[in-house]
């Protein structure tokens, strides 16, 4: 057996691509090719990197390749796509803890970012609100199955009437599914079995799957991709959900492997994978509210550090002295930097320079905001970014992570947990962009370490919304990140692309993953076969 | 309405409210209840008001049955009924039951007090279940009845 598979990710920016080559041995990598996307006809920068990689023409990428290939097999094609940064959701639910919250991980997973939401009763203010946000996907769910019938039902009447256009993914009460459909008819409806069947059961892989299968009938239209399609005799998935599904084979398939977290920052968004259980039943401390699925993925819309960089900034700038202490200082006294520096004839001169003032690091965020592709061209530059990249992964892993609240009770003092406990994460793996390149693993375990013990207090008492946002408002909620990971880094950004076979070859394609990771030491682990 | 949820005698949330950690009443209230032919929400031990009143909403449920053993159940319930009144729910049946109180208080006086904060019912530790059970139906009855 001697079989070549192609990965293409045709992403916002760049369409990426390797051809890997599977044997009895297992899976092994040939080769790379990246392109810009052609983002008037999606299917010629594809192309270039299949021609790249196989040595094969594509023609126009036309179905009748396939006859065209004589003797030479023809290598199997997947492929994903970001979709303009991802599929837009708007979720709704019933009880914000309950079900709103489950349809929020449910689109989530699917590779989705929600751009709405909405609990209880939809009022016409909910619905201007959805409207504006153009989801492309309204996930509907509410109620237990013969549970709540009033609300979901008036839900469905607001929405029935409203001009919404997307597609309607009704995942709430089965019982009243039926009813649902008629009072929804003419607009373009899906169902899937209930999120939320009983109190506290998540059920969410139906929903997940028919948001992909959304994706593919009413996102993947026009700018070529259809020829894509067409040409590969496959359908595309979603950039994040290949990356959930190797996230996910790698959490089952390798040893070792069963507590992890992956962060992918980019310019606009930060995502973050976790692997584990929720809740380790630990003496003393009682869960509270549903637990948290073991493959969690969110998604942060508003941290990234070029499109996102001005939404970033405000959420940080409350804790401006603890990050820039945090980032900038320490980081000096931890050497990483200077690693990072070395080979600059400015060494010496940067690392004593100044930490930049809250307006430098403004003024910086202006200009990308401006510039969305600009590349820093100073070392002080590039520290600032490094500067936006640490305090958005710390932002987007404490939004990802559960909090523990101390509490006194007759029996003692006991610990109410909410959300995932990611304390006993062992690895850290960065991926996409900046994270690809740079080793963070000293500064992230200094961020984690303070955060956990609360010392990321703002200045002043107004900025206890925000504080609330980070949550962990006082010393006894203690949010729940890693304790002490190690991180990897996915150097060669293989992410997407071996998960876009994550589902077909679970094993041999996490195995490749985790090797081709780079680890914090200074032995660099070449895996890259040339 | 639909007929969904009326197949059984009733849809039930069960819990020990407040940092009452006594779980061993709690599983047999739950088992004693779906023997009964409710249905049962339960929720276990150390329940806020919030988190009865959610599995309430999303399930519909026709009662809220609250234990509470540990002796701050006044405390734990003040403003139980206000709070469902406030978040939509404001016919549910509430019923209370346990060691309620710390102290020789006579039964008679907690009962008017849990009373004053809007339950409709309330039981002492040694209650019959059985009569608790058929005191649910009936309201459960009435309720439904007396709504639609």
């Amino acid at each position: 057996m001697h079989e070549e598979m192609v990965s293409i990710d045709i992403g916002s920016t760049y369409t990426k691509g390797a051809l890997f080559i599977r044997t009895e041995e297992g899976l092994r990598f040939l080769r790379k090719s990246i392109t810009p996307t052609t983002q008037e006809d999606l299917s010629q920068g594809f192309g270039t990197v299949y021609t790249q990689l196989t040595g094969l023409p594509h023609e126009g990428l036309s179905a009748r390749r396939m006859d065209k290939r004589g003797t030479k097999e023809t290598p199997r094609i997947r492929f994903s796509s970001s979709a303009k940064g991802g599929l837009r959701i708007a979720a709704v639910g019933l009880v914000p803890d309950l079900t709103l919250q489950i349809a929020r991980l449910a689109a989530w997973s699917a590779g989705g970012k929600i751009v709405a939401d909405s609990s209880y009763k939809l009022r016409s203010e909910q619905v201007t609100t959805i409207l504006g946000a153009s989801p492309d996907i309204l996930l509907f769910t509410g109620g237990t199955d013969g549970g709540n019938e009033e609300t979901v039902l008036w839900n469905a009447r607001q929405l029935a009437s409203s001009p919404f256009q997307g597609t309607i993914l009704y995942a709430g009460n089965a019982a009243i599914r039926g009813e649902v459909l008629r009072i929804l008819e003419g607009k373009r409806v899906v169902v899937a079995p209930n999120v939320m069947p009983r109190v506290g059961e998540i059920r969410i892989e139906e929903t997940r799957q028919a948001i992909q299968r959304i994706f593919l009938d009413t996102i993947v239209e026009g700018k070529g991709l259809k020829q894509v399609q067409e040409f590969c005799r496959t359908e595309p998935v979603p950039t994040p959900a290949a990356v959930f599904d190797l996230v996910e084979a790698i959490g089952t398939h390798q040893k070792g492997w069963d507590r992890f977290c992956v962060i992918d920052l980019g310019g606009a968004t930060t995502d973050v994978y976790s692997v584990g259980e929720a809740f380790w039943g630990e003496e003393g401390v009682v869960l509270k509210g549903i637990r948290e699925p073991r493959v969690k993925r969110t998604v942060e819309g508003d941290l990234g550090i070029r499109v996102s960089a001005a939404t970033l900034w405000d959420t940080v700038r409350p804790f401006f002295p603890f990050f820039i202490k945090c980032i900038w200082n320490d980081a000096i006294s931890g050497g990483e930097v200077i690693q990072e520096l070395q080979g600059s004839m400015e060494t010496k001169s940067i690392v004593l320079s100044e930490a930049p003032t809250e307006e430098e690091i403004h003024r910086y965020v202006e200009k990308v905001t401006m510039d969305t592709s600009y590349l820093p061209d100073s070392e002080r530059e590039k520290r600032i970014d490094r500067f936006l990249v640490l305090s958005a992964v710390t932002i987007a892993t404490l939004r990802h992570a559960g909090v523990l609240e101390e509490t006194y009770t007759p029996a003692g003092r006991i610990f109410l947990q909410s959300g995932k406990d990611l304390r006993p994460v062992k690895t850290i793996i960065g991926s996409g962009g900046y994270l690809s390149l740079f080793d963070l693993g000293e500064p992230l375990r200094l961020l984690f370490r303070k955060v956990s013990k609360g010392e990321h207090e703002s200045r002043k008492k107004e900025d206890d919304a925000s504080l609330l946002d980070l949550r962990c408002s006082t010393s006894t909620r203690i949010p729940l990140v890693p304790t002490n990971p190690v991180y990897y880094r996915d150097a060669s950004y293989m992410f997407p692309l071996l998960g876009n076979y994550a589902k077909e070859y679970p094993k041999e394609v996490s195995k490749l993953a985790i090797e081709a990771l780079v680890p914090e030491s200074n032995t660099v682990l070449h895996q890259e076969v040339g | 309405m639909s007929s969904s949820g009326n197949t059984s005698k009733g849809k039930i949330v069960l819990g020990v409210i407040g940092y009452d950690c006594h779980s061993v009443g709690n599983k047999i209230l739950e088992v004693f209840f779906n023997e009964k032919g409710f249905q049962v929400i339960n929720l276990g031990v150390m329940v806020s008001q919030d988190e009865f009143i959610d599995a309430a909403i999303e399930t519909a449920a026709d009662a809220i049955l609250v234990s509470s053993l540990y002796g701050h159940g006044l405390i734990d319930c003040q403003g139980f009924r206000d709070r469902c009144v406030e978040r939509g729910i404001e016919d549910i049946i509430l019923y209370v039951g346990g060691n309620l109180v710390v102290g020789k208080t006579p039964f008679s006086e907690v009962e008017e007090k849990f009373k004053r904060m809007g339950f409709d019912r309330v039981f002492p530790p040694d209650v019959d279940l059985e009569e608790v059970a058929r005191l649910l139906e009936q309201d459960i009855h009435a309720r439904r009845n007396g709504k639609h």
